[in-house]
């Protein structure tokens, strides 16, 4: 185990590394020099020159990268161009909003979408499993912003019943959650049944049934311990696209996290707010799915250290 | 009062939940009770009488406007172009002097009681008494020669309004009274003042170390330390929460709390503002407006702005188009009046001049540049591409100018029937920034909008005067006119230079003004008295709040 | 990339149905469209799609203007049926007034051009990944599969954002080069996978054994099984690709006007969502009915491609109808008494007899070896004792009398009592029927609790113990193992070891040892008849090796479609069987005791359709004996000797004939 632990903690390393360099090198593709975009239009090539050297853009490319590596392993990721804050507070400001956000409809579309495909999976092709199976169809098929949009409309602006932006308690949390929620789920439910349904034909089943172990014991430790497997590997990858489709949920709700400044730093070519929000996006989600290696290697034992 | 009697007053306010633990701690540090949070709060201690006030004026009612335009990075008043800047600045700081309604030519006291112009370089300025900066500083005519001498480039330094004026030195008279010369006769200096923020001479200059001129610009990026009727407790990058300055010599503001929010998505800012989040949003397109008027409890308050949305034409790209026939053909290809009907609707009007419809010395120019398309492709013909136009790369923001990328699609539609290859391509702010000022310079025509104040002066010199003309033009007619534009000091001499400039600038297309924008803030009744003029300033001082 | 792909984890864990139920039908290439329209769901989803497509294609003769014609004048038409709209414009006008039917209609050529071609892009370049990846291995494979890594680490929205904001003229071209690359991980993992698995395979690997080259064996053994698992992951992807188009307008990086698809038509409507909220509503609904359609459509293909029995959870239906009175009671019962018993599987179409008619007794500590081909209904034969029949399979008629209950009428708390308890059941592969991440003592302790029989304090001790019983060495350590840890035949020792930690009075067998070598094979047989000793336990030892049962049973019954064939003492059977399909099946052994040769293929022809009950005897067509009356009368089982029960013509028109 600790040999695993170690080998995926490299692999970590290594893809946060990849990451670290791609994004170095993608927002330095974009053309437009930050010291111009820093100073009101107008400003002379003097002081802009000046600018250039403060943010060191006037070095090398090279040089940049290994200044840049270094003052990452730091925790530096520099100062934002707009605002002298420091990016990583800046960004560490807003992450436990994208974080509330993702793990409560993470949350939520785990225990729903299990419940759900598990009562479908009891009777693959009844009543309850067709009208799941048609709902998830027309959710999965529904754009996430475009929902978030409608339900903005109706509940916020028509009805009224709830907030339509910002982060001013549990009820700010019931939109946003809902579209990621709706979003999410229907995959989910997908999956959770196709699970169940396929470890339901396993021979082990029928063999647990054989000795008598009652219904409960069957579907409830040995279905689901094995049932759950692939879908630790799903949850991770839905991790990922809360954390990346929060951009535009985060946006229509102007909920006050990673995504929304991200989203603004880009509309702003706010380069060190890019780097940084993209940086800390990709971490928290390769650190997500390293958790999720550890927590299938600790679900399966079939899996070699 | 004591400090301990002002800790007693805050707790009980936290107590009975008028004030917010926020509040409680931001005005505890600025009376010096907390750890001081930021620098300025260590010199904050004001004379013991003004406390009471401003904790019988706070209101309950808290104000939240919401903004379409990004707040700028710093504080640094005169270091700006951004609108965000100078109108939430408003609300932080005062002028000498104020311009209150939509007639730009009558000024009202501010930090000055009065003034009076004693030659054509000197105006003589009686200050106001009894006045303190948010922390606690007491302001005095040493304030204002320090602001005024560095904003004007009267200074080593650099800042960006020095554009807008010539350089002006402020001579102490008595405690009271400055002096402003120039060298040069500026005619419109009231205007300018009128926009011009006051700040702490301390921060420009902060007096341990005159030895290093930039010192203060720190202190400036870093905090809007001003004389207004409102002052910063909370600073977010999008969120700026201002509460009522209870000093503040013209009366404390009824609002207790203004929050100025931005908040990029239009739909999301109706859509909050439709959902009772804010009281307040500005930059209305006019899709939403039936929607507004539509609701109970919602006004909205639309002016033509002293906006001039223009294609920004590049002067200096060379051929082709420095043949003023190819800048008809594109002149002559847009229907701007269908433009104003259909698309931009609201109070927008279509452009009569270069300078702003309703600013002081605009008249409608000849010929009025109707569409007329035959007469587009007979020029077009004329400049040599009788078999097709050259390429004319046009550039628009998406979501930023109300109705933005229609109004290009439908310019970009139009001049391909003239005969022009249109590029159109729709960007965002920054990417339109690169397209205007990347070296190697991509764009052609931009769809922007350039703002003023009223007075044309300061539009014309950034926009038009070599060197460094913002549309890169060098005609020296033109400088001459700007120059003598700003010099005349009678009013009906410098009507006629600029009614000899506006037809020069017309006649010869030099960029292509299309129409003056539509302003619109949307406020709930609760919130009545927001002053909302053609130059965008949205003030809340006097606004009164219902119940 | 938020694209999931599960499909690979999931489908990884692919199963054989079990041989139990009907074999599922097998896809033929030849009738793959035909197998397809007879899903009505899916038809229609294909169908709808299609139409779509037509749409996309024929866009210049359907819709009624250019989408791209502006008219100021006439713009923000409502659709015709509001107040103020017209025929001209069905659906109304956008704010250039420009035809928002004409403009949805073109939008579909760009939405599913771009989707089409980012499919393409993101399918070729990870096809060619995987294949490079799971081919080559070593360094291209780590490199490959990091780069997928890092690039699923990247959140989509701000890869996509990185390239298509830095280019302000966005083509088809932009957008399908972002989507396309930004899914070639998914292919990539896949076909790898897929290429893992099929290189591995025997043919394969023999392939390359004898000297094919890399790019043959590529060619003619992986390819064509890797191709398979593309279909339905391209569709799901284009569904996806619809969607993103319109996510990317949504955020002002989707096509550069005046080019309509439906996410810029989308995102431009979004702004007179409360005045015109039609202008929004259009493109959102045609998105997600083309989406809709092509996932009817994919799921179509990814059943078709890869059928599953839907297992759900299990259920017993007792049966209603009174215990039909076979015999006259009286006489003293043995321990299983078996009369009439008929199993059927309905079907949507047909309905599947498996047991037909069947009678045995079997008293204690007896053992009845059952044999046939597969498919004869031996195995459901035992999954009707046991009341484990998988749905739709019921007993339909008949009765199971265990020490005097009728097992088939018996409540489920009941017979829940029965199984393992007194009753347990040992099946052909051991590795499939012991919980994979359960270790094997977790397994027999919670078995020992559930019987009752021990105190959950001795569970431990009684597991070590069971393990000892059925021969394992190092029980301390077994009992620690998981099942994957243990060899074949430990796996199935273990599984005796369960069956018999609730001391049964009867064990079934199904098919025990066919997964073993022969040795261990011996070994396990050897075992069972100790147990068998020691406990007097009786068993049904069902199996297709008749030679197996020589030293083993003490009756057989021999089976055939469902049906008795021959039942009588073992080494009667053996020695002098009276039924021809028994006589066959020895015969096979003898005829090739060869290894690796399937032994029952030497009897020619096919087993008959269970779905349908033909008049007469059922092995007619393949009988070298057979006569006219064989097809016409169904023989029944007649007395042949002592005990000795054969359903055949033969013994009824000749008996001396066939005695002499």
């Amino acid at each position: 185990m600790t040999s695993y632990v170690l080998q995926r903690t490299v692999q970590m390393i290594v893809v946060i590394f990849g990451v670290v360099t791609v994004t170095f090198f993608a927002v330095r593709l974009v053309p437009g020099d930050p010291a111009r975009l820093m100073e009101p239009p107008g400003t002379p090539e003097s002081v802009i020159k000046i600018t250039r050297e403060q943010l060191g853009t006037d070095k090398p490319i090279p040089e940049q990268y290994v200044n840049f590596i270094r003052d990452f392993v730091r925790g530096d990721l520099g100062t934002s161009f707009r605002g002298s804050r420091p990016v990583m507070d800046t960004v560490l400001e807003a992450l436990p909003n994208t974080l509330a956000l993702g793990l409560i409809s993470m949350a939520l579309t785990t225990i729903l979408s299990f419940g759900i495909g598990i009562v479908a999976a009891m009777r693959p092709n009844g009543w309850f499993d067709r009208i799941a199976l048609v709902l998830a169809s027309i959710a999965q098929a529904t754009p996430g912003f475009w929902l978030g949009v409608i339900l903005a409309l109706l509940f916020a602006v028509e009805l009224k019943w709830l907030p339509a932006v910002g982060r001013t308690g549990w009820k700010s949390f019931v939109l946003p959650v809902a579209t990621l929620v709706i979003s999410l789920m229907p995959l989910q439910i997908r999956a959770v049944r196709q699970a169940f349904i396929e470890t339901m034909g396993e021979g082990f089943v029928r063999a647990g049934r054989a000795r008598g172990l009652s219904e409960t014991t069957v579907l409830g430790i040995h279905v689901m311990k094995v049932a759950a497997i692939p879908l630790v590997t799903l949850i991770g990858l839905q991790a990922g696209y809360v954390l990346g489709g929060s951009i535009v949920i985060e946006s229509i709700f102007n909920w006050p996290g990673v995504g929304t400044l991200a989203l603004q730093a880009i509309n702003q070519r706010d380069f060190p707010m890019i780097q940084g929000t993209v940086l800390v996006i990709a971490i928290v989600y390769t650190l997500i799915n390293f958790l999720v290696d550890l927590t299938y290697a600790a679900l399966d034992p079939r899996v070699k250290y | 009062m004591n400090q301990r009697e002002v800790l007693e007053v805050l707790s009980e306010k936290l107590n009975n939940g008028s004030i917010t633990r926020r509040q409680f701690s931001q005005a505890a540090a600025l009376f010096g009770l907390g750890a001081a949070v930021k620098p300025l709060a260590a010199s904050a201690a004001p004379a013991g009488g003004a406390i009471a006030a401003p904790l019988r004026a706070q209101a309950e009612g808290e104000v939240r406007f919401l903004i379409a335009e990004a707040f700028w990075a710093d504080w640094h008043q005169y270091n700006s172009t951004a609108q965000s800047q100078r109108r939430v600045g408003q609300q932080l700081f005062d002028s000498l002097i104020q311009i209150e309604s939509a007639d730009f030519a009558a000024f009202t006291p501010g930090l000055a009681e009065s003034w009076e112009q004693i030659d054509e370089l000197t105006w003589k300025f009686v200050l106001r008494q009894g006045v303190t900066f948010h922390n606690g500083q007491a302001f005095g005519p040493a304030d204002v020669k320090a602001s005024i001498e560095l904003a004007t480039g009267a200074t080593a330094e650099v800042t960006v309004t020095a554009s807008r004026f010539v350089p002006v030195t402020v001579e102490i008279v008595d405690d009271v009274t400055v002096q402003l010369k120039t060298e040069t006769p500026f005619a419109p200096m009231l205007n300018e003042l009128s926009r011009l923020p006051i700040l702490s001479a301390e921060d420009i200059q902060p007096s341990d170390d005159p030895a290093t001129p930039s010192a203060g610009a720190g202190t400036l990026a870093g905090f809007p330390n001003g004389t207004g009727p409102f002052r910063l407790i909370d600073d977010q990058q999008n969120v700026k929460t201002m509460e009522a300055n209870p000093d503040y010599w013209n009366g404390a503001p009824q609002i207790g709390t203004l929050v100025w929010e931005y908040i990029q998505d239009g739909q999301t800012r109706l859509n909050a503002f439709l959902a009772g989040q804010a009281q307040a949003i500005d930059r209305v397109p006019p899709e939403h407006l039936p929607v507004i008027e539509g609701t109970d409890g919602l006004s909205a308050i639309s002016v033509t702005g002293f906006e001039d949305v223009n294609l920004w034409m590049r002067q200096d790209s060379g051929e082709p188009w420095d043949n003023v026939k190819l800048r008809e053909a594109v002149i002559l290809g847009i229907d701007r009046q269908a433009l104003v009907e259909s698309l931009v609707g609201g109070a927008s009007e279509v452009a009569i001049s270069n300078i702003p419809n309703g600013a002081v010395f605009a008249t409608q120019q000849e010929p009025a540049w109707a569409l007329d398309l035959e007469a587009a492709q007979a020029a077009l013909a004329e400049a040599g591409f009788a078999d097709g136009g050259p390429d004319l790369p046009l550039w628009g923001i998406s979501g930023f100018l109300p109705r933005g990328e229609e109004v290009c699609e439908a310019i970009a539609d139009s001049l391909a029937q003239v005969g022009f290859n249109v590029q159109l391509q729709i960007t965002d702010i920054a990417g339109l920034i690169d397209g205007l000022f990347a070296e190697d310079k991509p764009g052609l025509f931009f769809h922007v909008s350039w703002s003023s104040n009223g007075d044309p002066h300061g539009a014309l010199s950034t926009l038009y005067k070599s060197p460094g003309a913002w549309v890169g033009i060098n005609d020296a007619t033109v400088d001459s006119l700007i120059d003598a534009g700003a010099a005349a000091t009678d009013d009906a001499e410098r009507a006629g230079i600029y009614e000899e400039l506006q037809a020069y600038l017309w006649s010869n297309v030099i960029h292509i003004p299309l129409y003056k924008s539509d302003f619109t803030v949307a406020h709930a009744d609760s919130v009545q008295g927001i002053t909302v003029l053609p130059n965008f300033d949205t003030i809340f001082r006097s606004a009164t709040l219902a119940g | 990339m938020p694209f999931p792909d599960f499909t690979g984890e999931l489908t990884s864990s692919d199963q054989a149905p079990d041989a139990s139920a009907p074999a599922a039908l097998p896809v033929r290439r030849k009738s793959f469209l035909r197998q397809f329209s007879k899903r009505k769901v899916a038809t229609a989803g294909l169908t709808g799609f299609l139409i779509i497509v037509a749409m996309a294609i024929f866009a210049p003769f359907i819709a009624p203007h250019n989408p791209l014609q502006q008219n100021l004048g006439d713009n923000f038409k409502p659709p015709m049926w509001k107040d103020g709209g017209t025929s001209e414009y069905p659906l109304g006008t956008d704010p250039l007034g420009r035809d928002l039917l004409s403009r949805l209609i073109y939008g579909a050529r760009y939405s599913l051009a771009i989707s089409f071609g980012a499919v393409i892009v993101g399918g070729v370049i990870g096809f060619l990944a995987g294949l490079v990846a799971g081919f080559y291995g070593r360094w291209a494979d780590t490199l490959l599969m990091r780069l997928g890594d890092i690039q699923l680490a990247f959140p989509f929205v701000l890869f996509a954002i990185a390239i298509l904001a830095v280019s302000p003229n966005r083509t088809v071209w932009h957008l399908i080069v972002v989507l396309g690359i930004s899914s070639w991980v998914i292919y990539a993992r896949v076909v790898r996978s897929r290429v893992l698995t099929e290189r591995s395979k025997d043919y394969a690997r023999a392939a390359t054994a004898i000297g094919a080259s890399r790019m043959r064996v590529l060619r003619k053994y992986v390819m064509p099984n890797v191709w398979q698992a593309l279909p339905p992951i391209a569709l799901l992807n284009l569904a996806f690709f619809v969607i993103v188009e319109s996510l990317l307008s949504f955020l002002s990086l989707g096509l550069s006007p005046p080019t309509p698809s439906w996410g810029s038509i989308l995102a431009d409507g979004r702004q007179y969502m409360m005045l015109d909220p039609w202008m929004a509503l259009l493109p959102g609904i045609a998105i997600i009915i083309t989406v809709i359609t092509i996932s009817l459509a994919a799921d179509g293909f990814a059943d078709l491609l890869d059928p599953k029995l839907k297992f759900g959870a299990f259920r017993r239906q007792p049966l209603k109808t009174s215990t039909p009175d076979i015999d006259p009671s009286g006489e003293r019962l043995p321990l299983l008494s078996v009369r009439s018993l008929t199993t059927q599987f309905p079907l949507d179409e047909v309905t599947i007899t498996a047991v037909d008619d069947l009678s045995f007794d079997l008293g204690r500590g007896q053992v009845l070896g059952i044999v046939g081909e597969s498919g004869s209904g031996k195995s459901t034969l035992g999954f009707s004792i046991m009341q484990l029949l998988d749905a739709p399979g019921r007993v339909v008629d008949g009765r199971i009398l265990f020490d005097g209950a009728d097992l088939a009428r018996i409540s489920n708390r009941e017979m829940s009592a029965v199984r393992g308890d007194r009753m347990g059941m040992i099946f052909q592969d051991p590795g499939n029927s012991l919980t994979p991440v359960l270790t094997v003592g977790y397994q027999l302790e919670e078995t020992a609790r559930k019987t009752g029989k021990i105190p959950a304090k001795e569970a431990r001790t009684a597991a070590i113990a069971a393990l000892q019983a059925v021969g394992i060495p190092e029980p301390e350590r077994v009992i620690r193992a998981y099942p994957f840890e243990l060899s074949g035949g430990m796996q199935q020792r273990v599984m005796i070891a369960l069956a018999m930690i609730g001391t049964p009075e009867l064990l079934i067998l199904d098919e025990p040892t066919s997964a073993l070598d022969v040795t261990t094979q011996a070994q396990l047989l050897d075992e069972l008849d100790r147990l068998r000793r020691e406990r007097d336990l009786a068993m049904i030892f069902i199996t297709h090796d008749i030679a197996l049962l020589a030293d083993f049973a003490d009756s057989i019954l021999v089976m055939y479609a469902g049906q008795l064939c021959e039942l009588g003492p073992a080494n009667e059977i053996i020695r002098r069987p009276r039924h021809p399909y028994a006589q066959a099946l020895l015969n096979a052994v003898e005829l090739v005791d060869a290894p690796g040769t399937d032994r029952l293929a030497v009897i020619p022809g096919d087993p008959p359709d269970l779905s349908r009950h033909l008049p007469g005897c059922p092995f007619a067509d393949r009988c070298p004996h057979a006569m006219a009356v064989c097809r016409d009368v169904e023989p029944k089982p007649v007395a042949v000797g002592a005990g000795h029960l054969s359903a055949c013509h033969l013994h009824t028109q000749s008996t001396e004939d066939a005695a002499a």
